[in-house]
């Protein structure tokens, strides 16, 4: 039943092939919520907990004398992503709206094909199809920022491009070897790649540790990868930004949960610390650098660096805690970093500029918009009944539990996001109005329920995250006894 | 078909019995049980000096590739409006040869096959009689070729003496006999068969005749060379090699291993810097050339599924993307800058096909990379990781064109698509993407 999630969403963006003009705003909003809608029936009718692994599975032979099926089914974890996106994609159509791009039906339509891959890559349960949607994401996401975006797009988002694509060939030589493995004629089904996982020595699930590794730090991005990433959401246009940081990203934390650790289970079990210190590099890297930036987009992105470095830290730790502040995470800095390049945008749209050096006094002519951001701000620095804060206390006490010094580095983070979100809140909101914001206009109605809904959430699942932990407890809980056993 | 001077009614004659000459063979096809490739050469005696269902997903490939080509060249010949039906004839014939060499079942029909192949082959190279570089590029390619043949026939020669035969059930039994065989003849024989094949698909070290004949050659031979002729190439090499030679697998194994490191490597790398699309496609027609090299060295049971289906996604995208330079008739990535603006669909074609070409899923070209890797993998794991490593690199120069069609502005007036052009793109775009959802079609043929 699942599979309508990548159906509704690739038969739509068909359509818009043979569309022109304005009127893909409308079929994209329209096929968007109605995979919100979907997606919304799919959770009502979730059972947590349950007796089956997967719900909703469906599986179809698609290549059955290489046992590649087309099979997919959602646990908690997925869901949680599966909403995620299918709520963020039409907030982030409906952000464009002020602001129509240029041929707007191809816009549009890439949009939808790639809400058709992020959900086929929440759902696969095989290795291989896994892989296809993986690389679907990747051909409108490129498309979008190289044709829509800002100065010196073509050679950042080539850039952009050959890493990703170079890490996902990677990771596709891990997989082919663990199928390799396979007991029986091979299968690349995702019990099956677990079993083939378990039959190899030390050195063999060293090879599919890094290889798949690779893939996913790549796109998350995990320090020294992560190169490509701040230039690409700095010159990509707005919903571009969007769909990387809030969605894509995920798949990369998602795939480390789901593709990389059972595939890997003696090795990360066994006190294996240097993928932790590499990402705590990052946050501790990001926060630096987000620091010293002038660009809102740039400090946005670098704070991204930042954040995910905590996410994934946590889920390699392999402690309940770990994994349940990932996942609750995920879905918090999904809808913040959605809601601070929203703000961003909104800002530059206005008065035509990043630059904080020339921003200032938004908040005596725009108190809405003010407000508002201050609310995503806070979440963003993860302060006691925000979204934020429930995430990043369980991640940090994860951490805690492996290494005492760790987790002070990494607490670090906190420190340095107050420091740079305020710098970014104090310089672009008060001070001096500057000729840039003198006549700012605030938020017109859609602008503001766009914005509301984003900081309603923010403060909803920080003060009741409750539902989150109830959806994905059991997956957590089978996922990391599973590892952890020998 | 050259005694037939009346223009107009050649092309669809050769489409329609082309059309008939598939059908008779699929339907032939379907009786016949008999779709046996060279590694169980030994179940079968071959008596007759060529097989034609031996190989049959090839021998499919070749006609369907020749086909679309030949409805292509209703645009493609424009060049030389007086001489289109001997064009035709000339293609046919080496189509012909085509066939014969990758379903002989005798040496003398491979030598002889490559040579009907060939030769017409020379000929349509530098048919524009006007340009230059057709001529240079004929010229070029009737000297090099002419070299490579001479070191096919003595090589078959020397394989004759060490044998006594050139039934290839009688050279797979004496390898088979003779595992530890030390005979410098036969060895001999072996080394200049390869240089003789290997020349003829272009791939390294003696693959530098075909930048210059791949480009100065008109385009729609171009495509020609690129897609038939390497099929008929790859055919013969790997029934020779991974049929006929099996048993001896071991000793040529490492050198196929590492011709084809150093071709992917090479072929990738120039690519990268050229500033014409068709020197581009030239050059990693090489690169690809490589990358199907790597089966002949695994020499495992599943080398022509791999093949195959690396060929067809190969083929219908190389088509593809000619049809694309046959259209604008214009050879550098700059004179593409806009084409999105100028004709949509042309633009959406050109970019199916060259992200096929990467290996991009879900197209054809990325279930043939991932075929070939899981071929490859058990036998010669660091061979795959070259493989991937100019993988990454080759999506640059495939992202250089389509930058240059969506992304670049140049002029904005329409072009105008003939129909069979159209046909052409239209039949390869859904074939690509059709190979990318189920290749399972193409693995049975083979």
């Amino acid at each position: 039943m699942a599979v309508l999630l990548i159906f509704i969403p690739l038969f739509a963006s068909l359509l818009f092939l043979f569309i022109k003009g304005n009127i893909g705003k409308t079929v994209a909003l329209a096929a968007s919520v109605a995979n919100l809608i979907f997606s919304i029936y799919l959770l009502t009718s979730f059972e947590a907990p349950s007796d089956d692994a997967f719900q909703f599975t469906f599986d179809q032979p698609w290549l059955e004398s290489l046992g590649i099926s087309f099979c997919g089914g959602l646990d908690g974890i997925s869901l949680l992503m599966i909403l995620l996106t299918n709520l963020l994609v039409p907030i982030i159509i409906l952000s464009s709206f002020g602001k129509t791009p240029e041929y707007p039906a191809a816009f549009y339509g890439l949009i939808i094909l790639m809400q058709a891959g992020l959900n086929g890559v929440f759902i696969a349960t095989d290795g291989l199809l896994f892989y296809v949607f993986w690389e679907i994401t990747l051909i409108p996401i490129w498309f979008i920022c190289a044709y829509w975006g800002g100065e010196n797009k073509v050679p950042v988002t080539i850039k952009f491009f050959i890493y990703t694509f170079a890490g996902s060939l990677f990771m596709l030589v891990g997989l082919i070897y663990l199928y390799l493995n396979t007991p029986g004629d091979h299968n690349f089904s995702w019990e099956a790649l677990q079993m083939g996982a378990r039959s190899l020595d030390a050195a063999g699930q060293q090879i599919v540790f890094w290889f798949i590794f690779l893939a996913f730090a790549v796109k998350i991005p995990i320090f020294p990868f992560h190169t490509w990433q701040p230039e690409t959401y700095a010159v990509s246009p707005a919903p571009g930004t969007m769909l990387l940081s809030g969605i894509m990203l995920k798949m990369g934390i998602y795939g480390i949960i789901r593709w990389l650790l059972p595939f890997a289970p003696d090795l990360v079990s066994a006190g294996f610390n240097l993928p932790i210190v590499l990402c705590i590099i990052g946050v501790v890297y990001g926060g630096w650098i987000a620091i010293k930036q002038t660009d809102m987009k740039k400090i946005a992105a670098y704070s991204s660096l930042s954040h995910v470095g905590l996410i994934a830290a946590g889920i390699f730790t392999l402690t309940i805690d770990g994994l349940q502040g990932a996942v609750i995470q995920m879905v918090n800095h999904g809808i913040n970093i959605v809601g601070l390049f929203l703000a961003i945008e909104l800002i530059e749209r206005r008065t035509g500029t990043r630059d904080l050096s020339k921003l200032g006094g938004i908040a005596t002519k725009a108190p809405r918009l003010s407000v508002l951001f201050m609310i995503i701000v806070l979440g963003s620095l993860a302060v006691p009944l925000t979204n934020g804060f429930v995430g990043e206390f369980l991640l940090l006490k994860s951490i805690y539990s492996i290494n005492i010094y760790m987790a002070a580095i990494a607490g670090l983070t906190v420190i340095f996001c107050a420091v740079y979100m305020l710098r970014l809140y104090n310089l672009a909101i008060f001070g001096d109005v500057t000729s840039y914001t003198v006549d700012i206009k605030d938020l017109n109605t859609r602008e503001t329920i766009l914005m509301g809904i984003i900081a309603l959430l923010v403060i909803i699942l920080g003060v009741y995250p409750q539902p989150i932990f109830d959806i994905s407890k059991q997956a957590i809980e089978t996922f990391q006894t599973t590892l952890t056993l020998k | 078909m050259g005694l037939f001077k009346s223009r107009k009614i050649v092309l669809p004659v050769i489409v329609l019995g082309l059309i008939g000459l598939l059908v008779i063979a699929a339907g032939y096809g379907c009786y016949c049980e008999d779709k046996m490739f060279g590694m169980f050469i030994n179940e079968h005696q071959y008596l007759k000096m060529f097989d034609i269902n031996k190989n049959s997903g090839l021998v499919g490939l070749i006609m369907m590739s020749g086909l679309l080509i030949t409805i292509l060249a209703h645009k493609g010949f424009t060049y030389s409006e007086n001489h289109r039906a001997d064009l035709h004839a000339l293609m046919l014939f080496s189509m012909c040869g085509a066939i014969i060499a990758v379903s002989y079942t005798n040496l003398l029909m491979l030598f002889l096959g490559i040579e009907i192949m060939s030769i017409p082959l020379y000929i349509m190279a530098g048919s524009n009689k006007h340009d230059s570089s057709s001529n240079e590029s004929g010229l070029k390619y009737f000297l090099l070729g002419a070299f490579a043949t001479g070191f096919l026939l003595f090589g078959l020669a020397l394989i004759y003496g060490a044998t006594g035969s050139f039934n290839v059930n009688q050279i797979y039994n004496y390898t088979h006999n003779q595992l530890n065989v030390s005979g410098g003849i036969f060895k001999m024989g072996i080394v200049f068969t390869m240089v003789g094949l290997v020349f003829k698909i272009g791939a390294a070290p003696f693959h530098f005749w075909t930048p210059d004949v791949y480009s100065g050659a008109p385009s729609i031979i171009t495509s020609f060379m690129s897609t038939v002729v390497k099929i008929a190439g790859f055919g013969a090499l790997i029934f020779f090699f991974n049929g006929v030679l099996h048993p001896m697998g071991e000793e040529w194994g490492k050198t196929f291993a590492i011709i084809s490191a150093a071709t992917m490597i090479l072929g990738n790398v120039t690519a990268v810097y050229q500033i014409s699309l068709k020197r581009m496609l030239a050059w990693s027609s090489v690169a690809h050339a490589g990358y199907l090299l790597m089966t002949v060295a695994a020499n495992g049971n599943n080398v022509p599924k791999a093949v195959v289906l690396y060929l067809a996604a190969y083929s219908l995208a190389s088509i593809a993307t000619f049809a694309v330079l046959i259209t604008t008739d214009k050879e550098n990535f700059e004179d593409y800058n806009g084409l999105g603006k100028r004709n949509k669909w042309l633009a959406i074609g050109l970019t199916i096909s060259l992200l096929s070409l990467a290996g991009v899923p879900p197209l054809a070209g990325f279930m043939g990379k991932y075929y070939l890797f899981t071929t490859v993998y058990e036998q010669y794991p660091w061979l795959v990781i070259v493989a991937i490593c100019t993988s990454a690199i080759s999506i640059y120069y495939y992202l250089k064109a389509i930058i240059a069609t969506w992304f670049k502005k140049g002029t904005e007036d329409a072009i105008q698509v003939p129909l069979s052009t159209v046909f052409v793109i239209l039949i390869c775009i859904l074939g690509l993407i059709a190979l990318g959802l189920m290749p399972q079609v193409v693995l049975d043929l083979a």
